[in-house]
Parts: structure tokens; sequence; C-alpha cells
């Protein structure tokens, strides 16, 4: 049971600060990317966080970071460039889905499997995982499917950044409790 | 296990096969420059919701009802205005400058993807039904008795022993000697793993271990007349018929695939034969007997749990009762098994032209769990014998059976019977445990959860030991909440005065819940290295 739960729980998507699909046409939020990117020195990395803009051949992307600071967690925000040549793949998710709640409680059920947990366990460790993960990428897609020039659709300022702003100040958005 | 693993299968190939879909569709946001193009844009759908991103990182957000006015050059409607930080400016009717938006954005809805809706209503399904078939019969899915593990092995499905899966109260305590099939050399400590994984309440007399001398090339098996034999060869069958198929392939080795029948449509207690042909030639007078690995299917464990709930909430006055009175409830349970019998072993003798059938014993171990293997000893064969031909006469329904082979007999072997020298009750060393099973009016009890190991020494008189478990007690069942509403003295009374009659009786109630159990019993045969699973049914 302990593992079920870790493995269902497991499946909670890391994009939590995304709006449900029905809600995403009135979120005044970006999409959240996943950017595989090279630095000036060639050397590759792997940001995750929301889309802020695309403009001068640039994806500017917020990130959280967490550092430690006399050993308290302290959460900060990043604004990352990625130059859009440097960019060697991304995937965009919009939305997630809504948890399907008769879905997550047909696994409770198992417990009353008797001797038939030894299948069902299995089967809905297995199941779940992959139809909970394949969920997360429900409403996503990838720099195959739509190219850079439309990433800006999905940008929290997708007229550019306003030159009033200052960067600092943005946050993602709050992760619903 | 077929049945399930298709579903498996099926479900994993639905998922995976929409791994790489994602929802590329992102027609449901334009982006426009102008209030033109914005006004085409509505005239052609009034329907959209509107994001309007002003010069300086602002966003009203308009719900459906928003217009244009081009005379103030204003677009108005209900919404929200959120600031670049993104934090709530202002709610309600809300009014946005033209010439101070930078870009309007308009959205529909987003669809609903759902293609992995499938999968997830099969597993719905799937759960739902077997909970469904567990809680209208819980008897087909709870276990029973205390069962058995060594150290490699620690799951359900590779119990190595259960023990006196008949004794359901005091009176009907007994002796069950089980084969651990396991070989280990001698001067040895053994570790056995004792667990009660169901709701039930094990009283355990003592747990020997009964270890044989064996030789390079022999095995030894306990057999029908209690004793235990040496073997050394072992000659497979020509030919395993039963009235209706062939199941020689299914009888060659001790493996997964075993053999069952159905019960009879009308009537539980029909009983049925396997023929088995043995090339003999090479056994002539010399001393032979049959090998055979079985176990019982879920009948007796049906028939059990039916009994009780019988029983309802007078369940523990009834045993207290039949205890007191010194009705011994295993002549209860003698009458059943006298209905439903064990494996009855008959050779074929020719006498004349006429073939006449010798009655050279039964095999009768009770448990859907475990399997038993254990030998009837034919004694010698004659002289100038070409094939032996065995039929084993049993209840339709009730036995499973796994491996037969003819085989030779060496010798009757002794067993070094040896006492546990440590008991550890669930990873603590247990002094009152192991006393209770060093002394025979006292009992170890084991709670439902409970898990016991126990540590023997092996002699060092012989190089190898074959290891059996010699297990005396009984078990309390215990009474469900929802067996309570099936309370019936009257039945009760009716299935312990004829039970062959009311076994008939329950034939077609029986039989819609037949196929079901076996099939998943058998289906929860499942891959080794999903099954290091915890067991927690109860």
């Amino acid at each position: 049971m302990i593992l079920f739960v870790l493995v269902f729980n497991s499946c909670r998507s890391p994009f939590v600060n995304l709006p449900t699909y029905n809600n995403v046409h009135i979120d005044p939020y970006g999409a959240m990317i996943t950017i595989r990117y090279k630095d000036n020195v060639n050397k590759s990395h792997t940001s995750v966080g929301e889309l802020i803009s695309v403009e001068n051949d640039s994806i500017y992307v917020l990130t959280k970071e967490k550092s430690s600071y006399n050993n308290k967690y302290q959460e900060s925000y990043k604004i990352i460039t990625v130059n859009q040549k440097k960019a060697s793949s991304y995937k965009v998710v919009f939305a997630h889905s809504e948890p399907n709640g008769v879905f997550l409680a047909s696994g409770l059920l198992t417990l009353a499997h008797g001797f038939f947990i030894l299948t069902s366990i299995p089967i809905n460790v297995v199941i779940g995982a992959l139809v909970m993960g394949e969920e997360k990428y429900l409403y996503s897609f990838t720099h195959r499917q739509v190219s850079v020039d439309d990433l800006f659709k999905f940008c929290r300022f997708p007229s550019g950044i306003p030159p009033n702003i200052d960067l600092k100040n943005l946050r993602l958005r709050p992760v619903k409790k | 296990m077929k049945t399930t693993y298709y579903l498996f299968l099926i479900l994993s190939l639905l998922v995976f096969l929409n791994s790489c879909s994602t929802s590329s569709n992102i027609g449901f946001k334009n982006h426009y420059y102008t209030e033109n193009e914005l006004m085409y844009a509505q005239k052609k759908d009034t329907s959209l919701f509107l994001k309007a991103h002003d010069y300086y990182g602002n966003v009203f957000i308009f719900h459906k009802s928003w217009v244009i006015d081009t005379t103030e050059r204003i677009v108005k409607g209900k919404g929200k205005l959120y600031t670049p930080e993104r934090d709530l400016l202002s709610e309600g009717q809300l009014f946005v400058h033209i010439d101070s938006v930078a870009l309007f954005e308009t959205n529909m809805p987003v669809k609903k993807v759902d293609y992995l809706i499938l999968p997830k209503t099969l597993l719905v399904m799937y759960n739902v039904a077997m909970a469904g078939f567990c809680l209208s019969v819980p008897k087909a899915c709870f276990g029973s008795c205390p069962t058995f593990y060594t150290s490699e092995t620690q799951n359900v499905f590779d119990t190595r022993a259960e023990c006196f899966s008949n004794a359901i109260s005091p009176s009907m305590e007994y002796e069950d000697i089980d084969d651990l099939f396991e070989k280990q050399s001698g001067c040895r400590n053994f570790s056995l793993t004792m667990k009660n994984e169901a709701l039930e309440t094990h009283m355990v007399n003592y747990l020997k271990l009964h270890a044989l001398p064996v030789h390079k090339n022999e095995k030894v098996l306990h057999a029908t007349d209690n004793k235990y034999y040496a073997i050394h060869r072992e000659i497979l069958s020509k030919n395993a018929k039963t009235q209706t198929e062939n199941i020689t392939e299914s009888l060659r080795q001790r493996d997964e695939t075993e053999w069952t029948s159905l019960a009879d449509d009308k009537k539980l207690v029909t009983k049925e034969e396997i023929i088995l042909t043995f090339p003999a030639e090479t056994l002539a007078n010399k001393k032979s007997g049959l090998k055979l690995t079985y176990r019982q299917t879920l009948l007796t464990t049906y028939m059990l749990y039916h009994a009780i709930s019988y029983m309802g909430n007078e369940y523990s006055d009834i045993l207290s009762s039949l205890e007191r009175k010194k009705l011994n409830g295993a002549n209860v349970y003698s009458k059943f098994s006298e209905v439903l019998g064990g494996i009855e072993v008959y050779v074929a003798q020719q006498s004349g032209d006429e073939i006449v059938w010798e009655h050279k014993g039964e095999f009768h171990e009770t448990g859907p769990i475990a399997k038993n293997t254990q030998l009837c000893n034919f004694g010698n064969l004659p002289q100038n014998l070409e094939n032996l031909v065995v039929k084993l006469v049993f209840t339709k329904g009730l036995w499973r059976f796994d491996e037969a082979s003819l085989t030779e007999i060496r010798d009757e072997v002794k067993p070094v019977i040896l006492e546990p020298e440590k008991v550890y009750k669930n990873g603590l060393e247990d002094l009152v445990g192991l006393n209770a099973l060093h002394t025979d009016q006292n009992h170890l009890i084991s709670l439902p959860g409970d898990e016991f190991i126990l540590q023997y020494k092996l002699p060092c008189e012989n190089e190898n030991y074959q290891l059996f478990l010699a297990g005396k007690g009984y078990y309390l069942e215990y009474m469900r909440q929802h067996w309570l509403r099936d309370k019936n003295l009257w039945k009760l009374k009716k299935m312990f005065d004829n039970p062959a009659k009311w076994l008939n009786k329950e034939t077609e109630v029986y039989k819609q819940y037949e196929c079901q159990m076996e099939q998943d019993f058998y289906q929860s045969r499942i891959d080794q290295s999903v099954k290091k699973l915890l067991y927690s049914a109860n």
C-alpha cells in the first residue's frame, strides 16, 4: 500500500502551477516549458519554468531555484535567457487534466481483492503510473509540433517584455494547496 | 494467468501507444495587433474569451460578453485585471483603451483530451469487478492456515507448506507433514519463516523438522502410509487421460502447469478418473510407487467458510459447544471428508481376460495453497510387466494435479526429528514461543500479521538431508461482519446431517463462482519478479 500511494503521489505533475484544461483560456500566466539548450561554452542544460517571452532571438524562462542558507531552504526566482539557436529541444505544457477521483478511488478497492492483490497491485501501480505519467502531457506540444516562432502565444508577455518591468519581481503561479 | 497477462499487456500497450501523442492543436489561441482584426474575429465567433496585453505588462481578461467601442476606442466587459506580476488588480466591469493594448489574444475553452479514458476505464472496471467478486464471495479471496517459507521465498504463492488446514477447533488438532522441497548440507543452521496471513488465530503445538539423510541422485518422499522412502528413478507416463482429454503434458513435471477439472454441473460429489500408463519393463520385480504432486481447489475453502457463515453470531458458541460435549469436530469434518474423499489410487491387474483394479492407497492433503508431493507405495511389481496402468479416482473439481510419475523405491528411511532451537517473533527472540513448541500442553499463538522465524540445527552425521515439516496444531477462523447476515442454523444442521445432500444442493451456487474462483486463483500465479510485493490482503 505504501508503494501504491508513493507511486500515485509521484505521478503528480511537476508542473503543478498550471491551470486545469478548462481554465486555461482565462489564465494570466505563461505555459510551463522544459527546454534543453547549450550555453556559450557548449555545455548542455535543461531548465524548467514559465515561458515569459520570446523575442530578439531569445527565449525567456522564469525558473525557481532552491538553495540552503544557514540550514534553511530558500526559494529564489531567476530568469534564464536561452538563445533560440542554442535550444536543442523543448516541451511546453499549458494545462493539466482534472484529477479523476473515480480512477484514484478504484485503486483503493485493491484492498478488497484478497489473494488477488498480488495481481492487482502490480497492475494498478504499472497502469496507474503510466496513465498518470501520460496525463501530465495531455495538454502539451514539443519543438517538433510547434515552432519557436509560435511559442510567443504561450508566453506571459506574448508581445515582448515591457520595458518598465523589473524581472526580479516576477513569480511563478502560486501552487494551490 | 493468461487472461490477467493479456489484460495487463493490452492496458500497457494502450498507454504506450499513446505515449508519444500530445495535444499539438494550439488553434484555441489567436493573436491580433489591431482592433479591426479583433472585430472580424469576434464576428466569426462571439463566444471568444479575450486577453488584452497592454504595453505595461498588465493583462485584462474579458469573459464572453466583451464589446469593442470604436467611438471611444475602448474594449469593455466583465473580467479581471492582473499586474505584470500577475497580482489581481481589479475584477468586475472593466475597460481598456485600445491604444494602450500591445496585443489582443482570443481564447476558446480547451476541449478535453481523453485518449486515456480506455485504459482508465478498464482498470476501474477490473478493480470494481474484482472487489465486488471478493466481497460477494470472500471465501474465495482470503487465505487460511499458517503458511511456511524458506529464506528465498516469501510470498503466498511460493508457500512451501501449509499446516493443519482442517483443524478449525482444538479437538480437530492433528499432525500434518509437508515436503519443504529443500535439500540441505548437514551441520548447518536452517531457518523457516511461518506467517499468519489470514484473519485467524493459529495455535501451534509443535513444528518439528524431519531431516531425511539423502544420497546423491536420490530423493526422499513422504508416502501415503506416513513413512518416508528413498527413490532414485522416475518414469514419466506414456499417456495420461481423463474421459474427455489427454493431459500427458500437464503432468510431466512440477511446474506452473496444473491440470484441474471443473466441478460437475449437477452434483458436486460426482467422481471422475485419470488413467495413467507407464512403461514398466525396467521396473519389473522391483519396488515402485506413484509420485504425485497435487493440491486442492477452493471447493473445501468454500465449504468451510459456508459452514462458519451459517453459524452466524453463534459461531463461537457452536464451536465451544462441540468442544464441551466432546462431540469431536473432526467427526463432523470426517463426514465431509468421506463424501468428497481423497485421490484413490488403483493399479490394473490382469485376471484372465478381465482387468481388475486393485486399490493401492489414497492421497489426501487439505489446502489450496501449497502443493504436496507424496508417494503411494505399490510394493513389488510383477515380472514380465510391459506397461503399468494406474487409475486415480477423485471428486470432480476438487483437486489440481501438477506431476505424476512412476518411481523406483529403494528403502524406507527414518527421519531425524529436530525441534527448533530458536524462535523469533516479528524480529525479536521469543523464548515463550520456543518453550510452547517444546512442551505438549502449550501452544505458540500466532495472530494475524505475525511472522515467526524458526531456527533449526541440522545434524552432522550425513552429508545431505532432505527436509520435511511436521506441524501440529489448530486455528480459529475469525467471523467476518458480512458473513453474519448469512446465518442459517437450519442449513447448518442440514449440512452437518447430510453433507452429500447439502453439497449437491449447493451445486448451482458453487458453479456460479467456480470459474471465476479457479480462473482468478490461477491468474494470480504471476511472474516472480512482481510477486515480491507484500501479501497484505488482511
